[in-house]
């Protein structure tokens, strides 16, 4: 699958741009890392992939076809897991499974459900009303029915929101695997997450697309601009990404356009090269 | 194939919700207020009681209990937030559709449960006189598409304004329009309440299910146009109503869809078949006089004095089933004034002419296509100028309904197994003058399972086959009147004159272990000895008749006397102010051929004084000579004087300043109470009263005396000073005072 996206913006009718001119291409197989900061219109491009959104100017073409006009074949093809979303609370875990299941018209529905429960740990709450379920069980809910029938294109909106640490590491796995044959956007803030797995990140602030690129290529692009400091610099051109208490005191570290020629150059990390893009690329 | 799916799904995921059992549940509730609290069809049947009240109110009910659950289950996807997931899975149009469409088969299940469920009960409730084909017809036209039209009405308000509470605000603002007084009598905007008057035992139903398919088939389509409509209003893409309407328009068969269904309706409103729409005309606006709504149109006016009317013919075939007839009317005309003349031709609404020739040539006619007040449409043809001329006319057409009668449907009937036709459906009528020795006589075709009784000369079978009897009937003057049915019809044996007695063959088995010929010609034996004779012959002999209780009542037409099957009703068989017994209420009804039909009791100062309670004494008078002076007192005084007992206790009269507070229902109930009271009670007391003032021979001869003359004061009509001057008494004498209540063993509380 590749979706073509040019030159798409999408102004809300309250006048807010949430996505300026953007131009990528998403072609499987590929996790695709989607990171930007609050409002900076990651959930507005994915609703936009759903066509849940209709783009105010621009192109998003699905193997070459206007997504609009072959919304039925992309939805078909699609696993969907929204930011926010909520589920049927009176059905047990398996009847809104097999209620997905039956929508998006799969052929052998309990084979797929078996296989989404699996996946997703849900095997002790599959005869669970959904409405008994924790915050992290809705998650996983959601997960699995996105994932019902394996999807040649999976949207997933924040997935590891409201799960434990060993089940974000289960998930991150689970996305890495299924992204082998496949396209996978995963939308999220936390860097681990994509750090981990994705192969590919785009970065968004401000409804312009800041990088394309691997993750190294991101690193390298923050290169000579992370620095640590023993103490707390006067510089306000500094930003701090991060304060650690050592023997020695606190120490911090900081991303800069320019780092004073006495810092203690240090190696990027995925989180620091964000930052960097994010302070001093962006809007 | 696909929608299929996606239909099962949602029906699939509707049957394992707990909130699905409890509307079909609260759903198959609902007939039972038909039982009781909601009672629209007159309860003077059995079948209208026990059949058509529960499935009218389980309609009702039932359209409410669907309009809530349908917008509980739209709204589920905001309730529950599901908009976004649902959106990337399937159109919403799609989900929206298969969701409409599981919940109208599960308003379907719920129907087959209800129809299940009561069947029974109705078939315990109505006895022999259950029929399965009836019940399963009135079920599907009254109870089902109320639901279907339910849902849809509410899915289509959810569509457009995507709240729960406006759009049950909505569909109950349409329903109660539907229910006001304003819908009242226009049987085709009443969407949620059809319009029944009453249901007939003893015949069919045929007029209200034909009414109630028309109308349920317009609302359904205006529903159904509602719906697509609403489709196309349906939120996509993130974008408000019309941003969506104007993305879904591109989907060009929706709103394509939506007009064929709009103007589908509009067809169907337009071309209505069943009510003559005329508006009221002024009398001096046409050359048609006005008429009593149900009478057969007057006779005696003509506007061409010099033509005569020789005689006419008519073969007529009925098509029963659809309620259709095919007609071919010669008439023969003497045109004295040896010129072309225009003359009126008065056709029934509904009726279309297909050729009109005079001497075997067409002429001209014109059709101003106004239809009058009293069921009448005139058109102006032009006769030749021959001095003889045979006309011939062929038509076509249903009987439509006047308008003035659209709230009681009374009117011409042609159905499957029973026909009520009057003058004017059976041929189109010249305003001419009848010549002397005027022959009005034909031929009709119709189902061999309806016996023919036509006004006039006995009707007889001519002709027939496996399916049709060609009747040959004639009649002296231009009235016509034809009823058929399945009917048992019974020579009265013994009968002073020729008596003839039709009734629904329902009723054989009762009325011959009652022993209704003897019934009939004791009563007529009795009333002909104290009173005369009527004036029938072999040739012209009295046809009583019972008829479909749509009629709502009865009436005498020459030598038809037909009455309304609610007369044989349990309930009228069995109500004591009329006699003791079945039998004795037959004979009142029948009495009713001497005061009544053949003598009218009218008093504009006293409104007791009427043909009821002259017939109560009568039978009365009857049963005192049939059985003994101790059987009346108990079956007849008694009843009288505890009747007025009831009366005077009544609360409600004691405190008239009380009445003010009772809602309508029970004042109504309370002014038949005394309605009932004064015409079969007091009345019969007063007359006795006279009875025991001036002896009972004399009594005998002041009635016979009346009957075979009249009253003077207000001829025809005798009043109560006639017969107070008949009897040399005053009122003041006639008064129910102390000593005459308490001689008769009554208490008297004033």
């Amino acid at each position: 699958m590749k979706i073509t996206i040019e030159n798409l913006s999408m102004v809300y009718p309250n006048g807010k741009t949430a996505l300026d001119q953007i131009s990528c291409v998403l072609e499987s197989p590929n996790l695709i890392g989607l990171l930007g900061p609050n409002g900076a219109g990651k959930s507005t491009l994915m609703k936009l992939l759903t066509a849940a959104l209709v783009p105010t100017s621009g192109k998003m073409l699905v193997d070459g076809e206007p997504l609009l006009k072959h919304e039925q074949q992309l939805k078909q093809q699609l696993g969907y897991l929204p930011q926010a979303f909520g589920l049927y609370d009176e059905l047990t875990v398996w009847q809104f499974l097999d209620y997905m299941a039956a929508l998006k018209r799969i052929n052998q529905p309990a084979a797929a459900i078996e296989q989404a429960i699996r996946d997703t740990n849900l095997n002790a709450k599959r005869k669970s009303r959904i409405r008994s379920l924790s915050g992290g069980e809705r998650q996983r809910v959601g997960i699995a029915q996105a994932m019902l029938a394996d999807p040649q294109f999976l949207i997933l909106d924040e997935p590891t929101v409201g799960l434990d640490p060993k089940e974000r590491l289960d998930f991150r796995n689970l996305f890495s695997k299924k992204a082998q044959d496949r396209l996978v956007l995963l939308s999220t803030h936390i860097i681990d997450d994509v750090q981990s797995v994705c192969n590919q990140l785009i970065v968004i602030d401000h409804g312009k697309i800041l990088f394309i690129g691997t993750p190294a290529q991101l690193i390298a692009s923050a290169r000579g601009h992370v620095a640590l400091f023993n103490e707390q610099p006067a510089s306000d051109k500094i930003h701090i990404t991060a304060r650690i208490n050592t023997a020695e005191g606190i120490q911090c570290r900081g991303v800069a356009e320019k780092m004073p020629d006495d810092s203690m150059l240090v190696e990027p990390t995925l989180e620091d090269a964000y930052m960097y893009l994010i302070q001093y690329k962006g809007a | 194939m696909v929608f299929l799916h996606i239909l099962f799904v949602e029906l699939k995921r509707l049957l394992i919700s707990k909130g699905t059992w409890l509307v079909m549940a609260c759903t198959l509730c609902m007939p039972l207020l038909g039982y009781s609290f909601y009672t629209p069809a007159s309860t003077a049947t059995s079948f209208s009681a026990q059949m058509a009240n529960p499935i009218l109110a389980g309609g009702l009910g039932g359209a409410f209990c669907f309009s809530v659950f349908t917008l509980l289950e739209y709204d589920r996807v905001n309730k529950y937030q599901c908009e976004a997931l649902m959106d990337s899975i399937i159109s919403p149009l799609i989900i929206s559709f298969a969701k409409c469409l599981s919940i109208l088969l599960t308003a379907f299940l719920t129907w087959l449960a209800a129809l299940c469920l009561y069947m029974p009960i109705m078939k315990a409730a109505l006895g022999t006189a259950f029929i399965l084909s009836e019940t399963l017809l009135a079920f599907s036209l009254m109870m089902l598409p109320t639901l279907w039209m339910g849902v849809l009405a509410s899915a289509a308000f959810y569509q457009l304004f995507r709240r729960i509470d406006l759009s049950f605000i909505s569909f109950t603002a349409l329903a109660l329009f539907s229910m006001s007084k304003w819908c009242s009598d226009l049987y085709l905007i009443r969407w949620i309440n059809p319009l029944v008057t009453v249901f007939s035992n003893d015949f069919n139903n045929t007029l209200f299910y034909r009414l109630a398919a028309y109308s349920r088939l317009l609302w359904l389509l205006i529903f159904s146009a509602f719906y697509v409509f609403s489709l196309i209003c349906i939120r996509n893409h993130g974008l408000g109503i019309i941003g969506s309407f104007r993305i879904h328009l591109r989907k060009v068969y929706l709103p394509l869809l939506a007009c064929l269904l709009a103007m589908g309706s509009v067809w169907l409103v337009v071309s209505e078949p069943y009510i003559d729409k005329a508006a009221l005309v002024q009398e001096d606006e046409g050359p048609i006089s006005s008429g009593m709504v149900y009478s057969v149109p007057a006779d005696d006016e003509t506007d061409y004095p010099n033509i005569d009317l020789l005689n006419q013919y008519v073969w007529l075939t009925v098509n029963a089933q659809k309620g259709y007839v095919d007609g071919n009317a010669r008439y023969q005309l003497n045109n004295k004034t040896h010129e072309s003349q225009w003359v009126t031709m008065i056709l029934l609404p509904g009726y279309t002419i297909n050729t009109i020739t005079a001497n075997s040539k067409a002429i001209e006619y014109a059709d101003p296509g106004l239809d009058q007040e009293n069921s009448q449409h005139p058109i102006r043809i032009q006769l030749p100028a021959d001095e003889w001329i045979e006309l011939e006319v062929n038509y076509t057409g249903y009987p439509k309904v006047a308008n003035a009668a659209r709230s009681t449907l009374i009117g011409n009937e042609i159905s499957a197994d029973y026909l009520f036709m009057n003058s004017l459906s059976i041929l189109p009528k010249l305003s001419l003058n009848e010549a002397e020795n005027f022959i009005n006589e034909g031929e009709v075709v119709l189902p061999a399972n309806l016996e023919l009784i036509s006004l006039g000369n006995e009707a007889a079978v001519v002709s027939e086959n496996a399916s049709t009897k060609t009747w040959r009937f004639a009649n002296t003057s231009s009235k016509l009147r034809f009823i058929a049915g399945d009917y048992v019809k019974l020579a009265v044996k013994d009968s002073p004159f020729p008596v003839y007695f039709y009734y629904s063959r329902r009723h054989q088995q009762e009325f011959e272990a009652m022993d209704i010929d003897k019934v009939l010609s004791d009563t007529l034996n009795y009333c002909a000895k104290q009173f005369g004779l009527l004036p029938y012959s072999e040739d012209y002999p009295l046809n009583i008749i019972m008829i479909s209780a749509h009629f709502m009542g009865g009436g005498a037409n020459g030598n038809f006397s037909f009455m309304g099957e609610t007369y044989f009703s349990k309930e009228n068989l069995s109500n004591p102010s009329k006699g003791a017994s079945a039998a004795e209420v037959i004979a009142h009804e029948i009495i009713h051929q001497w005061w009544g039909v053949h003598s009218y009791l009218m008093d504009m100062e006293n409104t007791d004084w009427s043909s009821e309670g002259l017939t109560v004494y009568t039978t009365y008078r009857m049963m005192k000579e049939k059985y003994n002076e101790a059987y009346v007192k108990q079956f007849y005084i008694d009843q009288w004087l505890n009747s007025l007992a009831a009366l005077r206790n009544n609360y409600f009269l004691r405190n008239p300043d009380m009445q003010s507070m009772l809602p309508d229902k029970y004042l109504l109930n309370l002014q038949q109470l005394v309605f009932d009271a004064t015409i079969y009670n007091k009345m019969p007391l007063q007359i006795l009263k006279a009875e025991q003032l001036i002896g009972e021979a004399k009594m005998d001869e002041v009635l016979a005396d009346l009957f075979e003359n009249g009253g003077t004061e207000m001829p025809p009509y005798v009043t109560w000073q006639d017969f107070l001057d008949a009897c040399n008494l005053s009122e003041e004498e006639l008064t129910l005072d102390q000593a005459f209540i308490e001689s008769l063993g009554g208490e008297f509380n004033v």
